[in-house]
């Protein structure tokens, strides 16, 4: 009963549900490869989708309405900047603060905005070749039959990979993140690279706001996010601080979250007469459950986390090591 | 968390401080300490309404003071706005009565925003989500001069009565429309949680639509969320590409609308209308006028012959009915609902008749639902 047609929905559902994960994640990834860590995601991400939809309502320009998110992510994560960087605060604390924040401000000033829809990025074919990549089965509807938000979140992830390993400055923001004594020893501004990698996180979380409320949806809702921060945050474990595993695990966070939703039509258990059903039928309605399999992008979380630790020797493939201490500088 | 209040009369002015309060609380919860600004900030406004209004309350039982209480800030569309609404509707129509509300309230904060109303002399408290039953059914005996209504519970007491609406009347209602409309004879409906509420709205939608049109066959997708937009949207996606042309909803915001008009599915939806979003394929909503139950209540706390009881009417009483038609709903196809309508109403037909659930009891219809009707695939999933 699982067709073609199953398929490339499923495809399509997959990659539009990636979107907002490879956008926050990545910029998850930049702060935390600097050391910091940022739980603000979620309520950043919810101060993006709304300011970014109060601008295209108010101006009719969706442009402007990702810029304003870009510019208001980026604003927020400045607070814990200034909190976890110049004044050495608890990272985790002034995170969920800022989920909380942003919560809770979004819910107020967005009251007036929920259930108003706007027009916003359109889905658009890529020039001249659009039309034949579309023609591809299965695939080709779902990547190259998208949004502008989506185009940029695939072309982000070579784009972080070679800022992070092939630019000056990539190689001083993770050398932050790895030893920040050494690194301030060696001429790098720890602080402002710091900054730097916590404000793009914050951009990026108001960009991938904005794609939910301007690009995917067009709505406003409150907590429409519905804790895709937290996914996000979970995803950089899950990729292990690598900018192209994030596009794996986000594909698979969002393959999870599709067939989750698709495969609810679907009838796995065996037959009446089938060996084993009456034991394995019990089995697969729990593990086919829409509930239990919300669960599985974190499983394969928690197993990623439990092979790091085991493979803690190769420290290429565990955390940056810096990752959730402050540092000052040590004066004489 | 996050508390704002509003007194009718003088509405505009305390919006303004309302809100105020309602970011001070926030700051002071965010920093460890209690929202202590916010509650003094309110204080004194009932003070000024009670100074105003008050001075024959107590004594002669001539005024009424009604607080609501929502759980989610109330916004354009949804649950808390129809009940604003007609709160806003019986607070024009009596001028005995005064009403305060207060949105956003958690239910762990419920008891403390019902203490203070309590302490500035109300004299009934409305509370309209589930989570406040049990923290109002404690508090009743407590205060047994006050009189409790709790919305969508099953606890009552001597002076707490429970209300609700048969909305899946209206549900019906629209499955009636949506068989006439689908040309695929399959219907998608996407739902929050597997419970009995949920579960019986998906099965007198779907008889709705059986009863005029016995080829249809529905399709029901569980989101697991009360409010995720992206999720419902790929919801509807999934139901529209397995061939679905009309979608029902039961998620607090207008993203199955919106996504079925771009999907060219008809759309229908719940407790107001949200025709904006729906476009030229907007079918209808299953609305509540809760001002149908508070009206007779409030007459009767008025006249001082309240007692209470479990609230649970429909169509008839008009508590529970249709919207708004959308734009290109043939009318062949809205007459013919409204026929539907006065024989549910005058108890020529109901919704059960010729199914498994014919002659069940209210309660076993209120909370024990737990399967779909014949026309619906699959199976309810274990909650």
């Amino acid at each position: 009963m699982a067709g073609a047609g199953f398929f490339a929905g499923l495809a399509n559902a997959t990659v539009n549900a990636s979107t907002v994960l490879i956008l926050a994640g990545l910029g998850e990834l930049i702060s935390e490869r600097a050391g910091v860590l940022n739980l603000g995601v979620e309520g950043m991400m919810l101060v993006g989708a709304l300011t970014g939809f109060i601008t295209t309502v108010v101006t009719g320009n969706y442009w402007l309405g990702l810029g304003v998110a870009i510019l208001a992510g980026g604003a927020m994560s400045l607070i814990h900047a200034f909190l976890c960087i110049s004044l050495n605060s608890d990272q985790a604390v002034s995170g969920i603060m800022l989920t909380l924040l942003g919560t809770g401000l979004t819910t107020f000033f967005g009251n007036s905005y929920s259930g108003n829809s706007v027009s916003g990025f359109p889905e658009r074919t890529l020039p001249l070749i659009g039309d034949l990549l579309v023609e591809i089965p299965v695939l080709g509807p779902a990547l190259f039959q998208s949004t502008v938000t989506d185009y940029a979140a695939l072309l982000l992830v070579p784009v972080v990979w070679l800022f992070l390993y092939h630019t000056n400055i990539g190689l001083e923001l993770i050398s932050v993140g790895e030893d920040p004594e050494t690194a301030d020893t060696m001429g790098v501004d720890v602080f402002k690279m710091r900054y730097l990698a916590v404000i793009i996180g914050g951009a990026l979380a108001g960009a991938a706001g904005a794609h939910l409320s301007l690009a995917f949806n067009q709505i406003w809702s409150a907590s429409m996010t519905a804790g895709r921060g937290w996914i996000a945050v979970a995803l950089v474990i899950f990729a292990r601080w690598r900018p192209e595993r994030i596009l794996l695990g986000a594909y698979l966070f969002g393959l999870f979250n599709a067939l989750q939703l698709y495969s609810q039509a679907l009838d796995f258990s065996l037959g009446a007469g089938a060996p084993l059903a009456g034991v394995l039928n019990p089995v697969i309605d729990f593990v086919m459950n829409p509930t239990i399999m919300s669960t599985y992008p974190y499983l394969a979380t928690l197993l990623v986390l439990v092979i790091t630790v085991i493979r803690a020797e190769n420290r290429e493939l565990a955390q940056p090591s810096a990752l959730v201490q402050s540092y000052s500088r040590e004066t004489d | 968390m996050l508390m704002s209040k509003q007194i009718l009369t003088r509405r505009d002015a305390l919006k303004a401080a309302g809100g105020t309060a309602g970011i001070l609380g926030l700051a002071g919860c965010s920093g460890g300490s209690d929202g202590g600004s916010g509650d003094a900030t309110e204080s004194s406004g009932s003070t000024e309404t009670s100074g105003s209004t008050g001075t024959t309350t107590s004594s002669s039982g001539e005024e009424v003071n009604a607080a609501f209480i929502y759980q989610a800030e109330v916004g354009d569309v949804g649950w808390d706005r129809a009940h604003e609404d007609a709160r806003q509707i019986v607070t024009e129509e009596y001028d005995w009565l005064n009403t305060e509300f207060s949105e956003a309230v958690a239910p762990g904060d419920v008891q403390r925003v019902i203490e203070q109303y309590i302490s500035s002399g109300m004299d009934v408290i409305f509370g309209t989500t589930f989570g406040y039953m049990d923290p109002m059914a404690n508090m009743a005996p407590e205060y047994p001069d006050t009189i409790f209504e709790h919305c969508s519970g099953f606890r009552t007491e001597e002076n707490m009565g429970r209300y609700y609406g048969r909305l899946y009347q209206a549900r019906y209602l629209c499955g009636v429309a949506a068989g006439l409309l689908t040309e695929t004879n399959q219907l998608g409906y996407v739902a929050a949680f597997p419970i009995p509420e949920l579960i019986r709205q998906i099965n007198a939608f779907v008889e709705g639509a059986r009863s005029v049109n016995p080829d249809v066959t529905a399709e029901v997708r569980w989101t697991n969320a009360w409010v995720d937009p992206p999720a419902v949207t790929q919801a509807v996606n999934a139901l529209t590409s397995n061939g679905a042309d009309v979608i029902n909803n039961h998620q607090t915001t207008t993203a199955a609308t919106q996504t079925a008009a771009e999907n060219e599915a008809w759309a229908f939806t719940y407790t107001t209308s949200m025709a904006e979003a729906g476009g030229d394929y907007y079918g209808n909503s299953a609305v509540f006028n809760w001002e149908e139950f508070y009206a007779p209540t409030l007459e009767a706390i008025h006249e001082g012959s309240w007692e209470s009881d479990a609230y649970w009417d429909g169509l008839d009483a008009g508590v529970v009915g249709l919207g708004d038609w959308g734009p290109q709903v043939p009318d062949d196809v809205i007459s013919e609902v409204e026929t539907v309508q006065e024989e549910l109403e005058s108890g020529d037909r109901t919704v059960w008749q010729d199914t498994e659930f014919e002659g069940e009891s209210d309660s076993f219809l209120f909370s024990e639902m737990q399967s779909y009707v014949e026309g619906v695939n699959g199976e309810v999933p274990s909650s």
